[in-house]
């Protein structure tokens, strides 16, 4: 992207001086600056947009004819906006509780072995597990499931509920295993 | 004077909230390296799978308006069996396994949401403008398919139709993105190496190169709390998690058994006909009265023949191992055991058969009926299915005759079959 700013209008100037060149040169560079100073990219930059909102345009146009395309639209904006206004303030917020409740490591009261990716780590792996099987985990497609499978109930919530449990639980083992390790290597040292 | 502007701006912005000490263009770039070849990939797929209809035959077409989006279009026949099984099966599994990765992503790029001002150009605003088709498509895209294939249909309008409009919007955002940042993300990745990160603990994780009051890296960070490796381990981790509960409804074999959050990767059983169903016979609002003694086979071609249930079992048979492989990327190959479609078409006069329609008893779903190609029905492994697995089919798989041909979408193999109208190939 080009940036726009005193030093390219001074540039533009001086390439305008016609002892510097052909008249039509400083046309065109005359024009790109003008048109950078305005716009703040090179026309490519716009020629792709135009391309790219044309296209999305045309979809658009293709949305509004589908039965319940409003629905479509809504979900589509508001998807944008469940993750960044909803989701990722809501994991952040977790993360930045955690990272706070845990003692700098040069803190007096700071653990052997900074305990905060053994938290972490479970977490976001449960996390990520939930996101692709939600609907199953949190049962809402539990009729539908069970008419087109012939399967029930759903064991979806008890799986993921001890998939998360055994995460946790690995990752404790793991912390204890660090923290008798650092015990032993302290004690020695 | 700019200097002052840029400290005044800092001071509005408190440029304290962003304290990542790993968040940086390197980061976001590898992130965005897996991305970029992951999603072409499944936009090719997605679009093989709406081809894989043939929804140009009349009936088949799952989607409303398509306008001229289907320009790529092509008549499917199948090839080997297992072609739809693997491109079906990618674009699910791949899809779920990049969720980490992407939501890796939006975490890595999202101070650049709340850059104050949100622009400062027209160019600026454009691009964010863009910036909506990229992020609510690939949210939009990503959730629509994970309600799909869990049977979740809150969404209330046409999966057919949203995925594949969504994707067309997505698109529009990715490629405008690519091709505006391509050049950033090289720079990036070049600007550290990976094996030197992956060799750095803790301890001495250092923020990456400043970029400047609207970049990635924050001004003030923090200590960190987790290396750049760790947080590559633990998106690669949360990848491969997902890949191991759900993979095995589309691999198969003992892979099932670890497919523990697929929604069809569970077991029914060990007996022969204990294979996944999709669409009960219940569900389909099948009587027993229909599948019974009364039930007749119409074959309709040059002549029209009515056929029972013995009479069929009476023509010369074939057994063929064949997967169904569902849109929703789950398989399953059996042994199915049944009536050439060839020889059906033949013995009512139909030497090359073209064009044909299968009619089902079910009457109310989606795919009570279906065209196939002709390609289709004259593959030799293309059946009129009676038996699987060496006994009769369960009433859940489509007893007293189902369709099974080679590489279709699982619902081209139509369960409960009344009618089959062949045609001559032109």
């Amino acid at each position: 992207m080009t940036v726009t700013g005193p030093g390219n209008q001074r540039a533009a100037k001086g390439r305008a001086d016609p002892s510097r060149g052909p008249r039509y040169a400083t046309d065109v560079d005359g024009v790109r600056s003008w048109f950078a100073r305005h716009y703040g990219a090179s026309p490519g930059h716009l020629v792709l947009l135009l391309l790219c909102f044309a296209l999305a345009g045309y979809v658009a146009s293709l949305v509004a004819q589908v039965p319940q395309g409003l629905r479509i639209a809504v979900w589509f904006v508001g998807a944008a906006i469940v993750h960044d206004m909803i989701l990722w303030p809501l994991y952040t917020l977790a993360d930045r509780v955690a990272v706070r409740l845990h003692p700098a490591v040069k803190d007096r009261r700071a653990p052997l072995v900074p305990w905060v990716n053994h938290v972490r780590v479970p977490v976001v792996l449960s996390g990520i597990l939930l996101a692709i099987s939600f609907p199953l985990v949190l049962g809402w497609s539990n009729p539908a499931y069970r008419t087109a499978s012939g399967l029930s109930p759903s064991p979806y919530t008890d799986r993921w509920l001890v998939i998360t449990a055994v995460l946790a639980a690995l990752s404790l083992l793991v912390y204890l295993g660090r923290l008798a390790w650092a015990w032993f290597g302290g004690a020695r040292r | 004077m700019r200097l002052a502007a840029v400290r005044r701006a800092q001071k509005v912005r408190p440029a304290s909230w962003w304290r990542s000490p790993i968040r940086g263009p390197w980061l976001t770039s590898v992130f965005g390296a897996v991305l970029l070849v992951g999603i072409p990939v499944e936009f090719i797929t997605g679009l093989i799978s709406y081809a894989a209809y043939n929804p140009r035959l009349a009936g088949n077409n799952p989607n409303t308006h398509t306008g001229i989006l289907h320009f790529y279009l092509f008549t499917w026949v199948g090839g080997p069996s297992w072609l739809y099984r693997l491109t079906q099966g990618i674009h699910i599994t791949l899809g779920l396994v990049l969720v980490p990765v992407v939501l890796a992503k939006l975490w890595s790029v999202i101070p650049k949401l709340f850059v104050i001002p949100p622009f400062r150009t027209i160019a600026q605003l454009l691009e964010r403008a863009s910036l909506i088709l990229l992020v609510g498509g690939i949210v939009f895209e990503l959730v629509t398919g994970i309600m799909n294939i869990d049977y979740d249909y809150s969404f209330k309008f046409s999966f057919y139709d949203g995925h594949f409009l969504g994707a067309w919007l997505f698109i529009a955002g990715f490629i405008t993105h690519v091709t505006l940042k391509l050049p950033k993300m090289v720079r990036a990745l070049r600007s550290r190496r990976l094996r030197t990160e992956l060799a750095t603990p803790l301890g001495e994780t250092e923020p990456e190169t400043y970029d400047g009051p609207d970049g990635l890296v924050a001004e003030s960070p923090k200590a960190p709390s987790i290396s750049r490796r760790g947080v590559l381990a633990l998106v690669g981790g949360g990848s491969a998690a997902v890949f191991v509960m759900t993979a095995g409804q589309a691999i198969g074999g003992v892979t099932r058994q670890a497919a523990l959050l697929a929604p069809r990767g569970r077991s029914y059983g060990s007996g022969p006909t204990d294979f996944q169903v999709n669409r009960t016979a219940a569900a389909a609002r099948i009587t027993a009265a229909e599948t019974g003694s009364d039930w007749r086979l119409t074959v309709v071609g040059a002549r029209t023949m009515t056929l029972t249930r013995d009479q069929l079992l009476a023509m010369p048979l074939a057994t063929h191992s064949l997967p169904i492989a569902c849109v929703e990327g789950w398989s399953t190959v059996q042994d199915w055991t049944g009536v050439r479609l060839g020889a059906l078409a033949s013995m009512v006069g139909i030497d090359r058969a073209g064009t044909t329609l299968i009619e089902s008893l079910e009457r109310h779903g989606a795919y009570g009926r279906v065209e196939l190609a002709g390609g289709q029905v004259r593959a030799p492994q293309a059946l009129l299915a009676l038996r699987v697995n060496g006994v009769d089919l369960s009433p859940d798989h489509g007893y007293p005759a189902r369709i099974i041909i080679p590489g279709a979408p699982g619902v081209h193999n139509t369960k409960w079959v009344r009618q089959i109208t062949f045609s001559e190939a032109g």
